[in-house]
């Protein structure tokens, strides 16, 4: 066995996640003339190894690392896109959904109520705060 | 390539064509049946299976009708250009890493040609009772000629144009990825007022190497459409699939400035743009079959509508948005269009679709 699959093992995954792993590690050694020890190098998987907490817990964030070095342009925008819907719904309490990885160019609008007199504060909230709604688009056609 | 297998149904009885390659390839005409040829090509070890099965010619009748529409998804947004395709032969002897019939290996792994194709005069005189127009081609489950001189659709289908008059209501393409235009500029010249074209699926010399083997390399494709522009015939440029990577863009760029230059414009049909797209299933199968390809190496996401894989749709827009820009430099009035792309995204490249959507 290589080492770069003994060092995964050592986090005991799940067949499947520990497929997906190895899936993630061999199209970024590929795509980026990497060797896969030096991968998990890169996203600091020893580390997490020795890192407290239970060992699949560390996998998970070992996933989401590899995740986010395979698609970096993907996670770029998602985390622009969420920090601007946290934003909108702390000023507002108005949810913003964008489409999944944004295939799309509208974005769904859920505000919550239980009387009239919140809807109107709600939507009174939410026109004070367009130009966030106008970033979230905006970031969905770039 | 070269046909290894002559086959022809039991059931069959018209074997002109069958005869016809036989003398071709120098090769027996075997007598079996469709499960008889499949539990044979089955029994194989997988990699056997797809090389002996693409150089098989199955010579059969076919059982469902041979027009239908082409495949954008139903119900979705997608904006469809109404093509329609004609299944006259089914499989291919050039072997693609993203062509979806490697799905076919295990019940319809050979080269299917169906010998009962006058049928197909039939199902094109109902369309245009009720349509004054098709736009069809019979690319979709085959390579339109890597068969031609042998198979000579060209000169059946438009021959069939001609003889029922449907000059002005058929355009009929012929889509490839090889460089074998003889037969059709011959079949052109006898019938010169049917409208017909000759769609060039276009690709990067790299992948041609290590995705496309035994297409015609990029060039001698873009050599074969001057052929075709000189002796008037349609030509249409493909770009489809698109491998969506940052690193092949300038490439992309630079092959668009080399099919332009290659053919005069007005001799330009069409000229489509598509994306890698592709099933979960396929990714599998590429990496299987093909462990060198680049294609399965850019960001890819499941669309809603058809759980196909498609580039992120950011990225899609870039390289739409580059090569709408370097076509229309050059040709500004280039006939240009998306393939299974929805509104959004036609919208957000900013193209119109042509005249004939």
């Amino acid at each position: 066995m290589t080492a770069f699959l003994e060092l995964l093992d050592k986090f005991n995954p799940k067949k499947n996640a520990r497929a997906h792993a190895v899936e993630l590690v061999t199209d970024i050694s590929r795509r980026d003339g990497l060797s896969p020890d030096a991968v998990l190098e890169k996203v600091g998987a020893s580390e997490l190894l020795d890192r407290p907490g239970h060992p699949l817990e560390n996998f998970d964030e070992l996933v989401k690392r590899l995740e986010a070095l395979r698609h970096p342009l993907w996670t770029a925008k998602k985390e622009r896109l969420n920090a601007l819907c946290a934003r909108l719904a702390a000023k507002s309490g108005v949810t913003a959904t964008y489409p999944s990885f944004a295939e799309g160019d509208t974005v769904t609008l859920t505000l919550k109520v239980k009387s009239a007199a919140d809807l109107t504060e709600r939507l009174a909230a939410l026109d004070r705060e367009k130009d966030i709604v106008e970033k979230i688009l905006k970031e969905l056609n770039e | 390539m070269t046909i290894a297998r002559i086959v022809a149904d039991k059931s069959l009885t018209d074997l002109m064509l069958a005869e016809k390659a036989a003398a071709r390839y120098d090769l027996p005409i075997e007598r079996l049946t469709k499960d008889e040829l499949v539990a044979e090509i089955t029994a194989l070890p997988l990699e056997e299976r797809y090389q002996l099965a693409k150089r098989t010619l199955f010579f059969t009748t076919r059982k469902g009708a041979f027009l239908s529409t082409c495949r954008c998804p139903s119900g979705a947004d997608y904006r469809c250009c109404g093509y329609h395709t004609i299944q006259s032969v089914s499989g291919c002897p050039f072997d693609c890493s993203y062509c979806i019939l490697q799905h076919y290996i295990g019940n319809n792994p050979f080269i299917s040609v169906f010998t009962d194709r006058d049928a197909v005069e039939a199902e094109l005189r109902a369309h245009l009772a009720k349509h004054h127009h098709i736009r069809v081609g019979t690319g979709e489950l085959a390579d339109s000629l890597a068969l031609d001189d042998l198979l000579d659709e060209s000169g059946f289908f438009l021959s069939m144009i001609a003889r029922n008059g449907w000059e002005k209501q058929v355009t009929f393409e012929f889509k490839t990825k090889s460089d074998r235009v003889d037969t059709l500029i011959a079949a052109h010249q006898r019938h010169p007022a049917v409208d017909c074209v000759a769609g060039f699926t276009l690709t990067l010399d790299r992948f041609h190497a290590t995705d496309e083997i035994d297409t015609a390399p990029v060039a001698a494709r873009l050599h074969a459409a001057a052929r075709c522009a000189a002796a008037g015939v349609r030509v249409a440029f493909h770009f489809d699939p698109l491998v969506m990577q940052e690193q092949f863009l300038d490439d992309y760029r630079l092959l668009a400035t080399q099919a332009l230059d290659a053919v005069p414009h007005e001799k330009i049909a069409w000229i489509s743009l598509g994306g890698l797209r592709h099933t979960v299933s396929m990714t599998e199968l590429i990496r299987r079959r093909w462990p060198a390809s680049a294609l399965t190496l850019g960001e890819m996401f499941p669309s809603a509508d058809d759980h196909k894989l498609r580039p992120f749709a950011p990225l899609r827009r870039r390289f739409y948005r580059a090569l709408r820009d370097e076509i229309t430099d050059r040709f500004p009035a280039a006939p240009l269009y998306l393939c299974m792309e929805k509104e959004f995204m036609w919208e957000q490249v900013g193209i119109t679709p042509p005249r004939f959507f």
